[in-house]
């Protein structure tokens, strides 16, 4: 048998590799709960650029003066204008 | 005559055939029962959530889920993503300090 020494040092790396990868799983899981619970607003980021808060304010249609938020102001003025205008 | 009356014995759950337990599956043991192993692992985590490396960690998640979609992302993807830099990245004082109790406490278990 080799010094015990040398048998202990093997055997705490091994223990401590499995501490380790229990952590490595924690980490994962959690993760990938938090991804699949859309619980990340960072993940959402990109799409979030896209639209930025400014499509929240609210703006008076000049035409049927319905309140519009900005970022439905065009969709609705193609709906709220087209109808009086058949034809250009 | 029916071949099952030949039939080996069902191999009974603890003895796994006459496979001695090995030193380290004792050891877990131990660690187990004497609640060893779970302040171990709250130490553990605690130093690696301290100097960062749970972040990091995170934050490679993140990268790949946000790569490849969140609904095409498994536990397991992660696992393998995340192993080789999680063992690798680990600062030598907090490995250093684990050793030390691991090996503290494999001298008390008189072993």
């Amino acid at each position: 048998m080799s010094g015990p020494n040398e048998e202990s040092t093997q055997l705490s790396l091994l223990i401590f590799g499995d501490l380790l990868d229990s952590i490595i799983v924690d980490v994962a899981s959690e993760s990938h709960r938090i991804a699949k619970l859309g619980l990340d607003p960072k993940l959402e980021e990109e799409e979030e650029e896209s639209h930025p808060s400014v499509a929240s304010v609210i703006f008076d249609c000049m035409n049927c003066g319905r309140s519009i938020a900005a970022g439905r102001f065009a969709p609705h003025s193609e709906k709220c204008m087209g109808k009086g205008r058949k034809a250009r | 005559m029916k071949h099952s009356v030949n039939r080996p014995p069902t191999p009974d759950a603890a003895e796994d055939q006459g496979k001695e337990p090995t030193l380290q599956e004792i050891i877990n043991i131990k660690l187990i029962e004497s609640g060893e192993k779970e302040r171990l692992m709250e130490l553990l985590r605690e130093r690696l959530i301290d100097c960062g490396w749970k972040d990091e960690m995170k934050a490679l998640c993140r990268a790949h889920v946000k790569k490849k979609g969140r609904n095409n992302v498994t536990v397991d993807d992660l696992v393998h993503l995340i192993t080789p830099k999680g063992r690798a990245s680990v600062p030598d004082s907090v490995k250093a300090e684990l050793l030390q109790r691991i090996r503290t406490f494999l001298m008390s278990a008189a072993l």
